[in-house]
This record gives C-alpha cells, structure tokens and sequence, in this order.
C-alpha cells in the first residue's frame, strides 16, 4: 500500500514514509492535518520520503500541507484555488482524482491569494481555536495623573493569538496604558477583560532592562518561579525553555550578572516557562545590540507560529516594528490614532 | 568551659542563640533585598521604646518587644500607604517619635542606667523558658515559611513588578515578610541589644551574598554563617567573660571580613 492507494477503513488522511503508513485520521475539515503537524514535531524520519494522501483539499488544507514541507501529494478531490497554490509553490509532485471549482467551506473564500503560507497558517490556527492565546479587550479605559489626562476613552480588542505592537511618543500614555492592563494601576474608568473576565491571568511581563541592585538569584531560578506549584517535571519545563532561547548554559550563572540580550532571553524563557497566553513585553530590546536584538526578533517570530500567545509589544525600535510586521497600535495624546 | 555551658541560664542562651543563628539571617535576606533597612532601623528604635516601657513598669520586656514592633509595622503600614510602601519617611517620623517617648519615660519613672544599657547590649542569660520557645517556634516559621513559599519570595525578590502581574498574593506576602522582619527584630533585642542586631541579622546575609550565585545558596549560607558566628561568639564570651552580644557581634564581622579576603563569585 502507497499513498497512491484508496484510504481504507474511513480514514481521511494518510501519510507514509515510503511505502510505509507511519501516520492516519480519521478527522474532519483541517484537525487531521493539525494533527499531523503534532505528529511531526516527535517524528524522527526525513521530511522530504513523506507522502500524503487526503480526501478532500481547498486552499487552506493545500496551504497547511505546504507549511508543514510534504513534498508528494495524492488528493481525491481537489479545488482549483487549491491547485492554483500548489502550483504557485512548484516544489509539490501532486496527483488528484478529480478537480471542483471550489469546495464548500468559507476558509476557501477567506484565504486570499496575498496571502503568504505562514499567514494562511496563522489564520488557520486561529480559526481552528489552536492558539495559546487569549482575547484582550479594552474598553473605554481612562487615566490621569493629577488633572493631566494621560489615557482619554481607549479601546481595542486583541482576538486570540493577535501580536500587536503599541507605538507612540515619550508621554504619549504607553506605560501607562501597561501598567493598567498589568493591574499595576487602576484605571479611572473603563475596564480590560481577558477572556471575558476581568481579573488578570496567564500573563507575562517581560519588562525594559534597568540597573538593578545585584542579587544572587540564579538563571534556573528565575524560569523555575514562573511555573506552578503543582506542575511536575518542573526541571524539564525550565531546561525546555531555557533551550528553546539558547541560553540552557547560563542556567547556573547568576541573573544579575547578565548582558542585556542574555537576560532578556532568560525573561522570554520565563514567559515559555509560564506557558502565557498573554505576552506583554515594554521594549525588550531597548539598550541592546544589533545581535542580541535580532536573536530576541527571531524569538518572538516564531512564537507566533509555535504558541501563538496573544502579544502586546510596546517599542520605539523602528528597525524592529518593520521587520516584526506587526500591526500598530498608535497612541498620541492619550487617544489610539 | 563546659560546666558553665551546663548551667541552665547559659545553656538556654547558647540554645536560643541557635535558634536565631539559623533563622534570623533568613529574615535578614528579606531586608536586605526587599529594601527594608529603613524598616529595621526605625524598629531598633521603637524597641528601645518598649525596653523603656518594660522597665518602668515591670513588664515583660520580649512580650513589650513583639507588641511594639507589630503596633510599630501596622502604623508604618498605615503611614506608608499600602501597596507602594514607601518605608523612608514613615520610618523617620517612628524612629524620632519613639526615641522622644523612650527618652521621656526613662527619664520620668527613674529607670536606672545599668538597665537602659541592657536595651542596647542584649542579655541572652536572662532568657525564660518561654522566651525560649518563642525564639523557637519563630526559627521553625522561618524556616517553614522560606521553603514552602519559596517560589513566591523568589517571585517577589525578582521584580516588583513582575511579581505583581504573577502573584495575586504579591502584597500579602510581603506584609507576611515585614511581620516576620519585626518579630526577628523583637526577639534579637532579647540578645544582641539595639545596636548589634545586625549582627544577626544582615551581617551573615551579606558574607553570604559574596559566595552565592543563588537564592537558595544564599539563605542556606546566610543561616550557615548566622550559625558558626552565634556558637563561635557565643562560646568566646564564656571562655573570655566578655558580653555575648558583642562577641557574636565580633565574629559576625570578622568573618565578614575575612570574606573580604576571598574573590567575589
């Protein structure tokens, strides 16, 4: 049996390495292939000697099928945009029993052909509910400090998984604005719900650096207090994240004692750690080099592929926000432009 | 030497100055790093205060010290204003207040001299039976506290305001901390007196802070140094019968100096 053979036994999609099946579904619309893409992550063997067979395959299945690299594609019955992209992107050998105009599903008509494979990607995960983030809502939020306004009538709406950056002038209400949905400080009116709730949870706050009194307090320390009493594997969560920002070998050093871009990765290994579903980084690369900051840019790109916390970024950092892409945030004068 | 360390006064005094070698310097790692040195040196001084009081009055001088300091730490708290906790300020305005008052009540119930130097030098032979247990029950909340809650104290140790968006408790605890700081402080008047209680309390911590690259190394050096320097003080004025508020006082900061000597971790 090859990936060419007829799928048995109700299975929608099958993969196989050579003419081995190393992976099937029985799922419906794309959670076999987000199931797949989990399946991936452990799988030892070459992406490149897969090969997939589906049932059915739109624009958005053909776009996923893309992201995750399989090379040799069998499809019963495939939609033409489908074909188109699979086209566009020529490094897929696809055969298909039969072709339809387009298939019934309104991802096929919200997917647009502007659209590059990571944002059809990250749209997917959205809509399938697969992000780790979690919806932030301002609304009508009000602040000032003495008699000056700082925040006049702010709203806007963070959906799942959205990454964000909040731009504007020194004392243009950015901090503040933080510090309200940080519940650091309370607003005079208005409100911020998280999920629909309006209480503060499963956040992050990666801070600006500032000089700070040294202190022994280890690396493996700081990533360590961010995940739960309950939680087990505790050493396994810290060495995870610790890794996944490649600085597992600073784990003894003491944090204090830290470059700038060695401890701003710690804090975004702390922000791993914690699993957060909202990510509040204040300038994470001010006062940083030009590697450090790239490495921190890398880092936040891919959590937004990986994760998908929902992410508010506050940054002055022009280089940053136009290779980032992000949508803005504008605020002046108290008010989002 | 050892006959005199079996009389029941010395000997309750070399056990609860180990109680407090161990824990107290867990309680100095908290002032040290949740900047409450303000908060301790306006406690010293409002215990000269409650010794005062004690004195004139015949009272309990620990049950004075504990009542004190905590009425002392709720008004700092009030004064303060909550969760900012700006402990300068308040802190002066305490320190003057009670220094007035103490000097006031020495002066009007005709506390005798010899007494008064008692509040500043610490007699660890006078100690109780009871006193003995409180100085161990708190030892055994330190120590408690310390590890169970260590994830909370690193949290808050870490930043500020990190620990706020991470610990619904963040404010709470440190009111636990502040509370534990002043009944350290209390209890160490029993021992060293007012003006050497740093010598349990930050001396340790800051030898300590110059070999650990953690927080878990730096409480367990803290209490491990509060430990050698209580015995080796303690036991160094019984065979030199000097006080042993100042002996311990003196090993405390020999053996910091002495760490001096060492490259910094």
């Amino acid at each position: 049996m090859d990936y060419l053979s007829p799928l048995q036994d109700g299975c929608t999609l099958a993969v196989f390495d050579n003419d081995s099946l190393v992976f099937s579904s029985k799922g419906r619309w794309l959670h076999p292939l987000f199931e797949l893409e989990g399946f991936l992550k452990s799988y030892k063997g070459k992406r490149e000697n897969l090969s997939l067979h589906d049932t059915v395959q739109g624009r958005a299945a053909a776009a996923l099928t893309l992201y995750l690299g399989i090379t040799h594609v069998n499809v019963d019955l495939i939609s033409k945009p489908a074909l188109e992209l699979y086209e566009r992107n020529n490094v897929v050998d696809i055969t298909y029993k039969e072709q339809i105009e387009r298939i019934l599903c309104c991802t096929e008509d919200l997917i647009t052909p502007s659209m590059s494979i990571n944002d059809i990607y990250r749209f997917l995960r959205k809509k399938a509910n697969l992000t780790d983030g979690l919806k932030l809502e301002v609304k009508n939020l009000s602040f000032s400090y003495d008699d000056k306004i700082i925040l006049d009538d702010v709203s806007f709406t963070l959906e799942k998984g959205d990454a964000y950056i909040l731009t504007g002038d020194n004392g243009s209400g950015k901090s503040t604005l933080l510090s309200c949905i940080l519940g650091l400080l309370k607003p005079e009116q208005g409100e911020i719900l998280f999920d629909g709730k309006a209480e503060l949870h499963d956040a992050a706050y990666v801070k600006q650096l500032q000089s700070v009194s040294p202190f022994p307090l280890s690396v493996e320390e700081v990533v360590r207090m961010a995940i739960g009493k309950g939680e087990k594997n505790k050493a396994e969560h810290v060495e995870l994240a610790l890794r996944r920002t490649g600085v597992y070998h600073l784990k003894d050093r003491n944090y204090f004692t830290l470059s700038g871009g060695e401890a701003q990765k710690v804090n975004l290994s702390r922000a791993l750690a914690s699993k957060a579903r909202l990510l509040v980084l204040d300038e994470p690369t001010a006062s940083l080099d030009s590697t450090s900051r790239d490495e921190i840019l890398d880092l936040l790109s891919s959590l937004r592929f990986s994760e998908m916390p929902t992410i508010l970024l506050v940054s002055h950092d022009d280089v940053m926000n136009t290779r980032l892409a992000w949508p803005q945030l504008h605020l002046k004068g108290g008010h989002l432009a | 030497m050892l006959e005199l360390l079996l009389l029941p006064p010395i000997m309750k005094g070399f056990v609860a100055l180990l109680f407090a070698g161990v824990s107290f310097p867990l309680a100095g790692v908290m002032v040290t790093r949740l900047d409450m040195l303000p908060l301790r040196y306006m406690l010293m001084h409002s215990l000269l205060l409650g010794g005062a009081i004690a004195l004139a009055f015949n009272f309990p001088p620990l049950v004075c010290y504990i009542l004190l300091s905590l009425l002392t730490v709720l008004v700092m708290v009030y004064l303060s204003g909550g969760k900012n906790m700006h402990l300068g300020l308040s802190s002066a305005v305490l320190m003057v207040f009670s220094m007035a008052l103490a000097s006031v009540i020495v002066q009007v119930f005709d506390v005798p001299a010899k007494d008064t130097l008692e509040l500043i030098w610490g007699s660890p032979y006078t100690i109780t039976r009871v006193e003995l247990g409180c100085f161990a029950l708190l030892a055994a909340i330190l120590v408690f506290y310390v590890c169970y809650f260590s994830r909370e104290i690193s949290i808050l140790f870490f930043d500020r305001d990190v620990a706020f968006t991470m610990l619904k408790s963040a404010n709470r605890h440190r009111y636990v901390m502040v509370i534990l700081v002043a009944l350290v402080v209390a209890l160490s008047m029993r021992f060293v007196g007012a003006l050497l209680l740093d010598a349990l309390l930050i001396l340790p911590v800051i030898t300590a802070g110059r070999f650990a690259r953690s927080l878990k190394g730096l409480f367990f050096l803290s209490s491990l140094f509060g430990f050698i320097v209580s015995i080796v003080g303690y036991l160094v004025s019984l065979a030199l019968d000097l006080p042993p508020g100042a002996t311990v006082a003196l090993s405390s900061s020999i053996v910091y100096l002495v760490s001096l000597l060492s490259r910094k971790k």
